[in-house]
């Protein structure tokens, strides 16, 4: 069964290079362009891991990571938050909301970040 | 002599005892004229000195010539069933007749004279006068005509015995002499005796003519039951008596008790100091009938006291009532204490034996006067004069009578005693508003203080709400310096972040194995990706730290040798395309420490890669020890060196990249030591720079706490 990751990501163009890459190492790739689409993805699709970004429309990614905590049937799956914020405060906002990690885009290549998955996936 | 000596006449038998009582008769008839005038002069105080001698001394001739013999009256004939003088008059006769009338119609004419332009007693006093001479003298009169052939009984004879009693009633009613309770009691017992006298007689008469006697038993006992009804007859008449003599003669007494009674009692309604006035003077003017009344109060006008006039009813504008409340006045009062009758005053003034020490009485009586002041009543409280009430004359013009001024005296001290506490009321009353004048002024004042307060306070509470916006407003700069600096690094983040992802697709064959030419190129571009990421890096760490905003990630421990190496592993390329060496020496065992890795690794890259750039020859040589605590690390080149001035501010600002910099040609990197310096410092490490000892490059070290919280 392959894993499944779910990308909560509004920039298409970077959607296209994440999906490409995880479909290549053999993820199933999803993605939702806000945070409404992201919980209902999240409910329906029940993803193995979720990579949320922060600057959004709409609902920003800390207050869709909240939302995800909050209901049941979303809070067990393990989210990182892959952003291009690099600031303390959001980090440790995140952290205390109850994501696994926290990702700057441009400080982590394609195929770390696939590491990182299968890391918090806890397979090779 | 006169009245006796007719009676003589009267009973004369015979035509010579006749004639000496006549002459005796005429002694008295001879004086009349003159001490009438005599009597004219001195009541009206006048000065005929000269007159009255002449006058005497005529008379004095008349008497003589009445007495030695024939010259006055040497006749007598029987007339009128007396004996009469009928003879033709002689010569000196008819001189006495006509200096007679002449005297009495002068005193009559001076009479009349001050009679028109008098007031008061005098006024009263001649009026009377008046009354009893006119028609006794010419009642009087009459019995000369005899004489002179006129047989006209001088039936006005009676005319005399009226002037008595117009005089008598002068005595009673303007107390011309004030005899009158004398009079009164003399009435009660006179009538009384008159009532016994004749109850007596009618009684004796009775028993005479129905007893047989007085001395008969039923003459004894009829005697007992009228006794005590006679007592008791006695006692009524006697009380009749004593009313109507009351009545009549103590009419204006009773008058006057009712006006006091009726005015107690309403000036002991008021306290009201202008209403009492307007009773005291227009009660008393009605009453008493006057002309004019008022009052004038004592005012102290700081240390001058004056009598001012209070209230002033009927008097005219030049009366100047204002002049009777002058200090003599007021002094006379205040002494005496007792009412001041003007005309009393007058005569006080006019004795020429007093003259002396009455100068001033005079000059009182005189402004009395001309401000038609006829009563001067003081009003004493406590012996001292608060005030006096001035009355004039009354309408009719008679004279104030004792029992007048006894019930104004009483009076006055009514008025007196609620006059003063009328003022002391006032008084009061003006304190105690003064007194809440003040409570409100202070009332006023407090409440002004405490408007201010609140002002105070409300000024206060605008600069905390000046403030508290203050803060909001910082707050909101903050957020969106915030917002700025996330906006800002996702949009330099992600052009870049997307080519690097790109190119990592392309390079592991997604699109399709790359030839190898284009494999090259895509390495470069990759790299020089690479580099525009790790600048924008450096140039949001700086925004962040100039905005102050901290980028130290101090969670995780980290291991710094690895750091080391790998940092080292990047720039070993650099170093050996320029020829240079890149040794490095742990010397120590490091332990885990806490750093940002990311940040350290900009550091580490920024120093050596700074002195790999300014070195040409020779190389960069690294220690890292752990001593004291401290991780130390020093980086020591063999290249230009620093000159003090660049020493000192090489990491202190962003992009001065010092002189000799500018020999060297490279990629600009000023700002990467600037924020080396601001990360070691976020990390609460040292780092500098200096020459080296043997002056050939420079050496920078780096010192960072092991532990958390030193340093």
């Amino acid at each position: 069964m392959r894993p499944k990751v779910l990308f909560i990501e509004d920039d298409f163009s970077q959607v296209g290079l994440y999906g490409k890459k995880f479909e290549m190492e053999g993820f199933e790739f999803m993605s939702a362009g806000d945070g409404k689409e992201g919980m209902a993805a999240a409910k329906e699709k029940q993803p193995d891991l979720i990579f949320l970004d922060i600057l959004m429309p709409g609902e920003n990614g800390l207050e869709v990571l909240k939302k995800l905590k909050k209901d049941k049937t979303t809070k067990g799956i393990p989210t990182i938050l892959f952003t291009n914020l690099s600031d303390k405060i959001s980090r440790k906002k995140s952290k205390e909301m109850g994501a696994v990690d926290f990702l700057v885009k441009t400080d982590i290549s394609l195929n770390d970040l696939v590491v990182k998955a299968r890391e918090h996936l806890k397979i090779a | 002599m006169w009245g006796f000596g007719s009676y003589e006449i009267g009973i004369a038998k015979d035509a010579i005892t006749a004639l000496g009582w006549w002459r005796i008769a005429y002694i008295g008839v001879i004086m009349i004229p003159v001490f009438f005038t005599n009597f004219i002069i001195a009541f009206l105080g006048l000065k005929r000195k000269g007159l009255l001698i002449s006058l005497y001394a005529l008379s004095a001739v008349f008497m003589a010539a009445n007495l030695s013999g024939d010259y006055f009256i040497h006749e007598v004939s029987f007339s009128f069933n007396q004996f009469y003088y009928l003879s033709s008059p002689p010569f000196t006769y008819s001189a006495f007749i006509i200096a007679f009338l002449v005297m009495i119609a002068y005193g009559h004419t001076e009479l009349l004279m001050a009679y028109k332009g008098s007031k008061g007693i005098k006024h009263s006093q001649i009026k009377y006068f008046l009354y009893a001479a006119m028609p006794s003298f010419t009642g009087g009169a009459l019995e000369f005509l005899p004489v002179y052939g006129i047989n006209i009984y001088p039936y006005l004879h009676i005319a005399i015995a009226l002037s008595a009693f117009t005089v008598t009633y002068a005595i009673f009613r303007y107390r011309l002499m004030d005899i009158r309770i004398v009079i009164r009691k003399a009435l009660i017992y006179f009538a009384a005796a008159a009532f016994s006298y004749a109850i007596f007689f009618a009684i004796a008469w009775a028993f005479e003519n129905y007893f047989g006697g007085v001395f008969t038993s039923a003459a004894y006992l009829v005697g007992s039951i009228l006794a005590p009804l006679f007592v008791i007859f006695l006692l009524r008449l006697y009380a009749l008596v004593q009313k109507t003599a009351d009545r009549y003669l103590f009419s204006d007494l009773y008058a006057h008790q009712q006006m006091i009674v009726k005015l107690s009692d309403q000036l002991t309604r008021s306290i009201d100091l202008s209403k009492i006035l307007n009773l005291i003077v227009n009660d008393i003017k009605d009453a008493m009938k006057l002309d004019r009344a008022g009052v004038l109060l004592r005012e102290e006008r700081g240390k001058a006291v004056k009598y001012e006039v209070a209230k002033a009813v009927g008097f005219e504008e030049h009366d100047d009532i204002r002049k009777v409340g002058d200090e003599l006045l007021a002094r006379y009062l205040e002494k005496t204490q007792k009412p001041l009758v003007t005309d009393e005053l007058v005569l006080l003034s006019e004795d020429p034996e007093a003259a002396m020490k009455n100068g001033k009485a005079g000059k009182l009586a005189e402004s009395l006067q001309n401000s038609e002041v006829a009563l001067c009543l003081p009003m004493i409280i406590s012996g001292e004069l608060i005030g006096m009430i001035v009355l004039g004359s009354r309408i009719s013009g008679d004279a104030y009578s004792s029992e007048d001024l006894n019930a104004l005296s009483t009076l006055t001290k009514q008025a007196s005693v609620a006059v003063n506490n009328a003022r002391l009321y006032k008084e009061v009353r003006d304190f105690s508003w003064n007194l809440e004048q003040k409570v409100d002024e202070q009332t006023r004042e407090i409440r002004a203080q405490k408007d201010q307060l609140a002002r105070l306070l409300a000024v206060e509470k605008r600069a905390h709400a000046t403030l508290r916006r203050a803060n909001e407003e910082l707050r909101e700069l903050d957020a969106n310096k915030s917002d700025f600096m996330s906006i800002t690094q996702h949009h330099l983040r992600t052009p870049l972040s997307i080519n690097a992802g790109i190119v990592d697709l392309m390079l592991s064959g997604a699109y399709g194995k790359p030839p190898k030419e284009m494999k090259d190129v895509m390495i470069k571009l990759r790299d020089s990706n690479q580099k525009g990421i790790e600048v924008v890096n450096e140039l949001l760490d700086i925004s962040s730290y100039q905005m102050g905003k901290s980028v130290i990630n101090l969670d995780k421990e980290i291991d710094f040798p690895a750091l080391m190496e790998e940092t080292l592993k990047d720039l070993r390329n650099a170093a050996q395309r320029k020829g240079l060496y890149l040794k490095y020496e742990q010397k120590t065992e490091i332990p885990k420490m806490r750093a940002d890795r990311m940040k350290m690794k900009l550091v580490l890259t920024n120093v050596i890669d700074n002195c790999i750039k300014y070195t040409d020859k020779g190389g960069v040589t690294i220690a890292m020890k752990a001593v004291g605590g401290k991780l130390r690390i020093d980086i020591a080149d063999t290249g230009i060196g620093l000159s003090a001035g660049v020493k000192k501010n090489l990491f202190k600002r962003a992009f001065s990249r010092g002189e000799e910099a500018q020999k060297m040609s490279a990629v600009g990197k000023g700002v990467g030591l600037f924020l080396s310096a601001k990360i070691v410092k976020g990390h609460h490490g040292k780092i500098w720079g200096e020459s080296r000892a043997d002056d050939e490059g420079s050496v920078f070290h780096i010192e960072l706490p092991l532990k958390k919280g030193k340093n």
